[in-house]
């Protein structure tokens, strides 16, 4: 009989009826209106560091599959992306371009509600991390978007250039459109920078953002713009921070992965979703490229794997497993220290620096460090190793077309399948992807040229 | 049969003693009761409305025609007994349920069910269908509005067997037990042994197994394959394995399976009920047993308690409660086919000595059999025995406790107040002991041994793995009610007003231990924390299931509704309902939680008006209704929300997701009804029925948005009110009494006509490739049903290669990656036709002489579509073990198209070319079919001479037959349309009950 009257009661005042239907209904639901519900969304690895796209690795020339591996493939988007042919996105959730733009989303929600909030003072550190977080999260999506499905940086044309959709707040209402190369860059550039300004010096996980892994993106990001001064200018900033390199001679080549996974040098750990194609058991490490490691390289046996068919696989993944690691590690910046050193004429520098990451990577006592009389055989000695040290790191697409544009480093690729010998040259339309044809369809967006 | 007649005599010697005790009413009374009860009163949940006042949609279901079938799940006995109700078995996104046809694209379409007054929340099937009084069904808005913002998928009414007032002592008894046949699974289209090893003979000798015979990861490799192998590594002569493929050719699983694997269902159902009343008190009490067995050996075992009261004390006072009490208790049973992915088409199950034969689950057997030397556990898995060790057994437990009190105030004034608790406790356990593969496959990946010494370290503890669910219901309802009910000379007027809080809190947590004794009930600590390498292949991995799960939710309702009914000179009736909901769905604003529903209704009962005479037809009533129902997604919110995950394994942070984007003009869904019914009957009821014609409008309805992937909202998508459909359709349901002697015929024909159709939608004009739909999901596409069943038009074979053919710009072609672009439009679609049929209901017929009574129900399905399993090569490539029997008549050489819509094997494999043929009309079928529902015959005893020693005494023993099968169907393939494409469609059944009833 209580309850009832309390029924009544309760009916009837139905001041507290606003009340009473204010309760969540679910208690694992939450607006991002906190600095730690932002934070949440940005510490959700799975999305945010866990399913970059493969696909530049795939069109690249670090590996290649036999014919019947290839046949074997089920994705035609795959097959289609190793041969350098239109249709590369498979139509649905989640593509290539779908992950990454996920992340610019979630980064701008983060953006959006952190302007909302008005932090305390013990709390401006929180909110600080998160933002730069954010920004650096989107700077490092786009630039893996320019980095696929642009041509490589000029100058003087990037301002007419056609650039990638610069989503910068989370309305999907508005409709995609595509900013030129230069104000892409220029985006990318900015959040960075901020980024840098805002995040911590060590981070509580790699997993997270920090502030050299903003230097690093940006020292990445001026070596594609061919911006030697100031990709050189971060690139030291970086190695402020954090220029602990391994010694591979410390590593067990008895072990299946030998690399342990958040090791020193790494600043920023971010994974490729790894493309069927590339799967340890289907890559076969390109023979010219497996033969230029010298026998006192450790890392000849450290990042590869004997199949016993004379076929090698790799193995030497950061992420110490068969998922390939594509974050930010010292062993890039010292390389892009290297080059752009060269490229400023500072040879003897440039070989200092090369060789003080070389040392790391030979059998104790075998290393002879590396000279060069020019700024060309410099850069010839540093690209050779640049591919040899970040060998399936998702860097030698960019690395191609950036260095296609330059005579004496020029690579024309060749695939052989079924037959038919497939041919991709310097400069070629196709080192811009496609666009996946459901967003051109539904933007009216530009397609790139094929 | 000992114990049918121990229990008989026992309940005739306490019942004859108890209604010596009540004492038996005066004779007046008891008839008056009688009178009443013949009656049809419709029940919505909040009152009672007498056929004759109803304007409304309502159809009654009563105890008997619910006896009809004697399935477990009181939702299944509603089958092809009543018009309006479709019932789909096809699982996936076919609604499994519903009442004239589809309100909605987007969101819910389950009707609601209505327990004894209150909206139930529990597991249907603890609902006894054997203390089912009756069953009302809400089909127009009239009918319905009143439970506003939930019945626009119409509403099911169930109303338990209660005690009356002045009623003598009531005991009914009865007992079915029901036996399935094994399911026939050489009906199903599978491919063929010999056809499936031709195809692995073929890929192998392309190299297509290469990279899984020497990958690291070592997959399962079939057994043909193996032999393959070992032959070209020169460990088996070509003559053996010529031997060893022969004696495959002739294994069929299916065979296998049929003889030694399924055995008959057993389904056994024991329900008692007493139930009596006095001038003050009328009571009930009732109690089931259910227990059934599959012929997979799966276990459901059901156990319900009932007991209900109603008191007078005093005049102007009724009290009354109740109390109902249900066990379940289920336990899983072996791999049904067809999940069971170790099993090839040739594979056995014993060897030649009848020993259970292992089979690899995750990695190759020739792999397993050498890893560890002898020092880990058996890596097999035997389908036969590995359900003694791994099963999933599940109890729950539902108490409803029900008290309401009446009170009459003044004259016709009255007030209601009503508590109901529902509390629903389950427990699923899924325990895989020590012997189970799944515990044997643990403790080994994560084995580690020594190279020195041979000693292994476990990192899964040995034992077994235990995983625990537990999850609770918990429901409040209060409500309050104020009624009026008078009658002024020849004005009689029902009205009530009332207001409703509802609370539903559902929490639920999940955990699992390792290391688990099934003699101990004691489990191991894991470390789920740390990376181990498997020993397959040397990543480091956490042992799984160390986050724990849980949920805890809670939704809130409070609902304001008003009700009146005006009719005059039992001639005309007019009423109105009114409702209005809130509730506190996230993120919903304020100003759009009260939703105001409303619906009128006008009912005019000619044959009571002075000028009508008719001796033809001596009850004639019209009926009209308009008004609104609605229908609420809880799922959906206006403003951008963030779903918290576990906290992440690596980092140890917390890790949220964004579920939704936002959304502010979100609103509930509105269904406008109107309704035209014609209620008549002839002379003695001869020829009885309603005709009733509807059509309905479905208004801000939710629908998916396409956006652009650039917008990053593709892993939610973004649902907007933004659709509408509209539907029509007639209801028949039409009595005859063929011949009314001793021997007596009756039949009964039941029609329902349901279309609908999509007249905004926000998916215009973009790709027609999404629009692709077998008819089990909905299309939304503008001008076509809601499930549309859309496919790509089918130009035939080519004549040279057997290549699949399709139009691209009007002619024929084989350009796939132009026959299956996005940017073909939905003009380029064919449209074959709704995938929900249109037609539908059923003839029965009913004969009885003297005790013998017999009744068939045929039902019907007509006009709808549906697609058979089309021929993947893809998925066949990559092991599809139950592809489909149509690789046999696939074209294999230039003539063969003639008779053949199955394309040519090629290899390699051009994923377009399935992707086409697979969405073609090639693979559409008409689903149209009628079959026999089921058959009912039965023999009653009564015992009516006064000196009878059963005197009062009924007794009736039937037998049933149900799934008997398809009399006619439109598609050629001998396919059930009725089931999932890959479903085994349930053997013939036969029960054999008993009823005892005595009053």
């Amino acid at each position: 009989m209580k309850i009832l009257i309390y029924a009544f009661v309760v009916m009837l005042s139905l001041g507290s009826c606003k009340k009473y239907l204010d309760e969540k209904p679910d208690t694992k639901l939450l607006l991002p209106a906190s600095i730690d519900a932002v934070q949440g969304l940005l510490d959700f690895e799975t999305t945010m560091n866990l399913q970059n796209p493969g696909t530049g690795e795939v069109s690249a020339d670090n590996y290649y599959v036999p014919g019947a591996t290839f046949n074997a493939l089920s994705s035609e988007a795959v097959r289609n992306t190793y041969l350098w042919l239109d249709d590369i996105t498979l139509n649905e959730y989640a593509n290539h371009w779908s992950r990454l733009y996920d992340v610019v989303t979630i980064a701008n929600v983060c953006l959006e509600s952190l302007e909302k909030i008005t932090s305390a003072p013990s709390e401006q550190a929180a909110w600080n991390n998160a933002r730069g977080a954010a920004l650096l999260y989107r700077a490092k999506s786009f630039l893996t978007v320019a980095g696929y499905w642009t041509k490589a940086y000029n100058t003087n044309t990037a301002a007419s250039d056609m650039g990638i959709p610069l989503r910068l707040n989370s309305d999907y209402e508005m409709v995609s459109t595509r900013a030129s190369l230069k104000d892409s860059y220029d985006q990318i550039i900015n959040d960075l920078k901020a980024a840098a300004t805002l995040l911590p010096d060590v981070p509580r996980h790699v997993m997270r953002p920090s502030k050299p892994a903003a230097f690093g993106l940006m020292a990445r990001t001026y070596l594609l713009m061919n911006n030697y001064d100031s990709a050189l200018v971060y690139a030291d900033k970086f190695l402020a921070l954090n220029a602990g390199l391994l010694n591979l001679n410390n590593l067990s080549a008895a072990a299946t992965y030998p690399f342990p996974v958040y090791n020193t040098e790494v600043s920023m750990h971010t994974v490729i979703f790894t493309p069927s194609i590339l799967a340890v058991s289907r890559a076969i490490v390109d023979t010219l490229l497996y033969r230029s490691y010298d026998p006192n390289d450790l890392r000849r046996s450290l990042y590869f794997k004997n199949n016993g068919n004379g076929n090698f696989s790799f193995r030497g993944s950061y992420n110490q497993n068969g998922t390939m690691f594509n974050g930010v590690a010292a062993d890039e910046i010292y390389l892009i220290k290297a080059e752009c050193m060269a490229r400023l004429g500072k040879i003897n520098e440039s070989m200092a620096t090369l060789n003080s990451l070389m040392i790391t990577r030979w059998k104790t006592g075998t290393f002879i460090p590396f000279t060069a009389g020019s700024v060309l055989s410099a850069l010839k000695l540093i690209l050779n190793e640049r591919r040899k040290e970040l060998i399936f790191r998702d860097l030698r697409w960019m690395d191609l077309k950036r260095l296609n544009t330059e005579a004496d480093f020029q690579t024309t690729l060749y695939r052989k399948i079924n037959g038919v010998m497939y041919t991709l040259p310097p400069e070629d339309n196709r080192y811009a992807l496609p666009i996946p044809s459901g967003v051109i369809a539904i933007s009216g967006m530009t397609q790139n040229p094929r | 049969m000992k114990y049918f007649i121990w229990l008989f005599f026992l309940l005739e010697i306490c019942c004859r003693g108890m209604a010596q005790k009540t004492g038996q009413p005066d004779t007046a009374k008891k008839l008056k009761t009688m009178a009443l009860d013949s009656v049809i009163v419709f029940n919505n949940g909040y009152q009672s409305i007498p056929k004759d006042r109803a304007t409304g949609s309502f159809t009654h279901i009563d105890n008997a025609t619910l006896n009809l079938q004697v399935g477990p799940n009181i939702l299944s006995r509603l089958e092809s007994v009543t018009s309006s109700v479709a019932i789909s078995k096809k699982g996936g996104g076919m609604p499994a349920i519903t009442v004239r046809g589809i309100s909605t694209i987007n969101g819910p379409t389950a009707p609601l069910i209505i327990l004894d007054n209150f909206p139930y929340e529990g597991d249907i099937n603890a609902i006894n269908p054997n203390l089912i009084e009756s069953i009302t069904i809400l089909k127009d808005a009239t009918a319905a509005s009143i439970w506003g913002t939930r019945a626009g998928n119409g509403v099911i009414v169930i109303n338990t067997k209660k005690g009356k007032y002045y009623q003598p002592l009531t005991i009914d008894f009865n007992s079915t037990i029901q036996v399935v046949g094994k399911p026939d699974l050489t009906k199903l289209h599978t491919i063929a042994p010999s056809d499936f090893i031709e195809v692995e003979q073929l890929l192998f000798s392309k190299g297509y197994y290469n990279n899984q015979l020497t990958s690291a990861a070592h997959p399962v490799i079939s057994p043909v394959v193996e032999l393959l192998d070992r032959q070209v590594r020169g460990l088996i002569t070509p003559a053996e394995v010529n031997e060893k493929i022969a004696a495959l050719r002739n294994t069929d699983v299916k065979e296998v399976l049929k003889n030694s694997y399924y055995s008959n269902a057993l389904n056994q159902q024991y329900a008692l009920s007493f139930s009596g009343g006095s001038a003050k008190m009328a009571w009930s009490a009732g109690g089931g047993y259910d227990y059934n067995l599959s012929g997979l050996d799966e276990v459901f075992k059901r156990k319900t308690l009932r007991f209900e009261n109603s008191f007078t004390p005093v005049n102007r006072l009724k009290l009354s409660a109740s109390v109902y009490l249900t066990g379940t208790d289920t336990r899983t049973g072996k791999d049904d086919y067809g999940t069971q992915d170790y099993l090839y088409p040739y594979s056995d199950l014993y060897n030649r000595k009848g020993k259970p034969l292992a089979f690899g689950r995750t990695y190759r057997q020739a792999y397993t059999d050498t890893l560890g030397g002898g020092r880990l556990l058996d890596w097999g898995y035997y389908p036969t025995e590995d359900d003694q060790h791994h099963y999933s057994t599940m109890q729950t437990t539902n108490l409803l406790v029900n008290v309401g009190v009446h009170y009459t105030v003044w004259k016709g004034f009255s007030v209601d107040a009503k508590y109901q608790s529902e509390l629903q406790h389950a427990q699923k356990r899924t325990l895989n002991d020590e012997q189970s593969y799944t515990a044997r496959y643990y403790v080994n990946l994560f084995s580690q041994i020594n190279p020195v010494n041979g000693l292994v370290t476990y990192n899964v503890p040995q034992g077994g793995v235990l995983d625990i669910t537990n999850s609770d219901i918990r429901v409040n309802n209060y409500r309050g009610q104020c009624n009026y009910a008078g009658k002024f000379g020849k004005h009689r007027l029902n009205a009530l007003a009332g207001t409703e809080i509802r609370e539903i809190h559902n929490t639920d947590e999940t955990y699992r231990t390792y290391g688990y004794s099934t003699d101990l009930a004691i489990g191991s600590i894991t470390d789920f924390k740390n990376r181990y390498p498997l020993i397959t292949t040397g990543e480091l991995s956490q042992i799984p299931g160390g986050e724990n799960q849980f949920t805890d939710q809670l939704k809130r309702y409070v609902s304001f509704y008003a009700n009146a009914a005006y009719s005059y000179d039992n001639r005309y009736t007019f009423t109105l309902s009114a409702r209005r909901d809130a509730s506190n769905l996230f993120g919903v604003a304020t100003n759009q939680k009260w939703t105001p529903l409303w619906s009128a209704g006008a009912g005019w009962q000619i044959s009571n008006a002075g000028f009508y005479r008719s001796a033809f037809l001596p009850y004639l009533k019209l009926r009209a209704t308009y008004g609104y129902t609605g229908n609420a997604d809880p799922s959906r919110s206006g403003v951008v929300t963030v779903f918290a995950f576990n906290n992440s394994s690596v980092t140890g942070f917390p890790g949220y997701r964004i579920r939704q984007f936002p959304n502010p003009h979100l609103r509930w869904e509105q269904v406008a009804i109107a309704n035209f019914g014609i209620d008549f009957g002839t002379a003695n009821n001869r020829i009885s029925g309603s005709v009733e014609y509807y059509r309905k409008k479905g208004i801000d309805l939710f629908a998916n948005a396409l956006v652009d992937q650039t917008a990053g909202i593709a892993s939610t998508g973004v649902v907007k009110n933004v659709a509408s459909i509209r539907g029509s359709g007639v209801d028949i349901s039409i009595s005859t009494l063929n011949t009314n002697s001793a021997f007596k015929w009756g039949t009964s024909f039941i029609f329902s006509y349901n279309t609908d159709y999509v007249t905004q939608s926000y998916l215009t004009n973009t790709s027609g490739i999404f629009y692709i739909n077998d008819g089990s999901t909905y299309a939304a596409l503008k001008g076509k049903p809601v499930h549309a069943v859309l496919s790509l038009p089918w130009a035939g074979l080519e004549h040279n290669t057997g290549n699949p053919q399709g139009y691209v710009n009007g002619k024929v072609s084989t350009d796939y990656a132009a026959l299956t672009s996005n940017s073909l439009t939905v003009d380029d679609l064919q449209y074959n036709g709704p995938g929900l049929p249109q037609f539908f209901g059923s003839i029965s017929n009913d004969f009885s002489w003297k005790g013998f009574d017999l009744h068939i129900n045929l039902s019907y399905k007509f006009r709808y579509f549906f697609k058979r399993k089309p021929l993947n090569y893809g998925s066949l490539f990559l092991n599809d073990k139950t592809s489909t029997s149509d690789f046999g008549s696939r074209w294999q050489n230039p003539g063969d198209e003639i008779y053949t819509d199955v394309p040519s094997l090629i290899y390699p494999l051009i994923s377009k070319r399935d992707d086409f043929y697979t969405q073609s009309s090639a693979v559409v079928e008409k689903g149209d079919h009628i079959r026999i529902q089921f058959v009912n015959c039965a023999y009653n005893f009564s015992f009516k001479r006064k000196n009878d020693a059963l005197h009062g005494w009924k007794m009736q023993c039937f037998v049933n037959g149900s799934n008997l099968g398809i009399l006619w169907r439109a598609n050629k393939h001998g396919l059930d349309p009725d089931y999932a494409v890959n479903a085994i469609p349930p053997s013939k059944a036969f029960a054999l009950g008993f009823r005892l009833f005595f009053q």
